[in-house]
């Protein structure tokens, strides 16, 4: 009994700065049992931002889905309950529930209004079959930090003009939107210049000056995402010429180019601006000379290069026959054979991680590769090569595994640490 | 071997080697900011928060402790995922205590500003919390629930729309 009561006391007069630190150490899991504790604890674990973000709160919306109970039951939740505060997080659907189109009319898709979440930091959107989209949404979240919305082509909106005053989204560090949104979105919000991470995704051909406009704006840029749709005809970025007015400086980069090619004269300047401080550089067209020869000689810090060469791709042999990129770590490629594998290793002598959709056909000795993640590797095909340093090898589907040319090729992994296979075929 | 002298609430006096002494940030700075002469002999130091037991117990965990090297103080810790299962079994046999004592070696380690201390004790306790029902974290910690059944279904709710990891 005693013993009893000097624990309570000692306990309870635990500071608040241990508390969160005890909890700090605490899973996922585990931290949402913490949440049901008592008040104290729940109110530490909401307004500490280091443990509320570990729980990962995310808001998704969507009227595509299949599920009907589901979908039923939380959108009268919704409806029936105007008042209500979503205090931090409020998926409508687990991402595996979208499969198939809508078959269920929901009145007025979403009361938007209704969302207040000052602990709201992530929101996840994907608009499909509304009849009418609203900015508004997005006034009583001060703290959306990262808002994603993603949009199917097809699809068109009356889009509700924004309220009188811009919505303050000073907060905002990562953004994704479609390149059409983003007229009606600039025009409805202010202070979005502090961007970290932005996505486009360009499905029209309007608003192209608009684009590279906004990307001026983002003093802190770190990491830019262009993601052209394939039926674009032509993109035309940076509109203008940008290389003046650009304070940030990339470490990565991506552009998917896709067939088409990039109609702008100052692509060139805009990315040699860049190159040199690009660390993550991904490409998934065949880029031609004049840019083959920029990365090689520009991009001095790149450690992670992605391509997407056809297999026959002749870019390289038309490049300076010295030129090599000695920065780069991991090479990511869509096919590595025999014939790419040797081009890999002669122009970038120190990568030590291969990361690949299709593995076959290689000869020969690689000692300076330590990891290998693919996703089809032809095993009976591997037979007679040799990683001698490699640690961790990653397949997803192993064809020709009972071969006897793969128990020769596990031979040859003397170091291997690391060995997953998701499935056999 | 330079010996300094700690005096527990309970007013027992332990004389230890300074090196393990200064493993706490907090005598250290009384050491060196409050001008407490390190060389003269009747000099003590009185630590009025802890009692002669934990005191032992701390003075036996610095000992073993005190050639460690320091950890940074720059500690890149806020992007990486916090381990619990790097306790060695050392530690892990000096903390095989009761709960009462487990959380004086919490609150003594944070008034004597020991951080390897603390961080072990951290961990511990976020241990026992894994796998937990709250009823079980309450009677842990000792607190009450203090949400009305409605409230408690609300966090509940909550809770499902925290994505799974």
């Amino acid at each position: 009994m005693d013993n009893q009561h000097q624990l309570s006391e000692v306990s309870q007069s635990l500071p608040v700065e241990i508390i969160i630190k005890i909890l700090s150490y605490v899973n996922h899991k585990d931290l949402k049992t913490c949440r049901l504790v008592s008040k104290q604890f729940y109110d530490l674990i909401r307004t500490t931002s280091e443990l509320i973000k570990k729980l990962k709160f995310v808001v998704q919306f969507s009227t595509n889905i299949s599920k009907k109970e589901t979908w039923k039951q939380r959108a009268i939740d919704i409806n029936n309950n105007s008042t209500y505060q979503v205090p931090s997080g409020r998926p409508l659907y687990r991402p595996n529930d979208l499969i198939g189109d809508a078959t269920l009319q929901v009145p007025q898709p979403l009361n938007f209004e209704n969302i207040k979440g000052p602990f709201i930091r992530n929101i996840i959107l994907k608009l499909n079959n509304f009849d009418e989209f609203s900015w508004n949404f997005m006034k009583e979240l001060p703290n959306l930090e990262d808002l994603s919305i993603e949009e199917t082509r097809h699809v068109t909106y009356d889009f509700i003009p924004a309220q009188e005053d811009p919505i303050d989204l000073s907060k905002l560090t990562s953004l994704k939107l479609t390149q059409r949104l983003l007229n009606s979105f600039t025009s409805s919000t202010k202070n979005v210049n502090n961007l970290k991470a932005l996505t486009i995704k360009v499905t029209s051909e309007d608003h192209q000056e608009l684009l590279t406009d906004f990307i001026v704006q983002q003093d802190n840029l770190k990491e830019l995402y262009l993601n052209i749709d394939p039926l674009i005809d032509s993109i035309n970025f940076p509109a203008t010429d940008i290389t003046s007015k650009i304070k940030f400086q990339l470490t990565k980069f991506k552009l998917t180019l896709s067939a088409v090619r990039n109609e702008s004269q100052h692509f060139q300047q805009f990315f040699e601006s860049q190159a040199g401080h690009l660390e993550s550089l991904k490409l998934n067209f065949n880029p031609d000379d004049q840019l083959l020869t920029s990365i090689f000689t520009k991009c001095t810090n790149l450690k992670h290069f992605g391509l997407k060469l056809s297999p026959r791709s002749d870019s390289f042999s038309r490049l300076d026959q010295e030129l090599q990129m000695p920065s780069v770590r991991s090479i990511k490629d869509r096919f590595i054979d025999d014939q790419k594998i040797t081009l890999i290793t002669a122009r970038f002598p120190n990568v030590r991680e291969l990361q690949c959709g299709l593995m076959r056909d290689i000869h020969g000795c690689f000692d300076k590769i330590r990891k290998i993640s693919v996703e089809s590797l032809f095993c009976h095909t591997m037979g007679d090569c040799a990683f001698p340093n490699l640690k961790e090898l990653y397949i997803n589907n192993a064809y020709g595994f009972r071969d006897k040319a793969w128990r020769q090729f596990h031979k040859n992994i003397m170091e291997l640490e690391q060995l997953k296979i998701a499935e056999i075929c | 071997m330079q010996t300094i002298k700690l005096q527990s609430s309970d007013n027992e006096i332990f004389e230890c080697d300074l090196a393990v002494a200064k493993c706490s940030a907090t005598i250290r700075t009384m050491l060196e900011d409050l001008g407490i002469d390190e060389n003269s002999e009747d000099e003590v130091v009185p630590l009025p928060n802890v009692n002669s037991a934990i005191l032992r117990k701390v003075i036996q965990f610095c000992t073993y402790h005190k050639d460690d090297p320091v950890p940074s103080s720059t500690d890149d810790d806020e992007n990486k995922e916090k381990r619990t299962d790097d306790i060695t079994s050392w530690d892990a046999d000096f903390l095989k205590v009761d709960q009462g004592t487990l959380f004086e070696l919490i609150l003594a380690a944070n008034y004597l500003d020991i951080r390897s201390l603390l961080d072990v004790t951290c961990k511990t306790v976020a241990n026992m919390i894994k796998g937990k029902t709250p009823d079980e974290i309450r009677k842990t910690f000792n607190i009450k629930n203090d949400f009305t059944p409605a409230e408690e279904e609300q966090v509940r709710k909550e809770n499902t729309w925290c994505e799974e990891k």
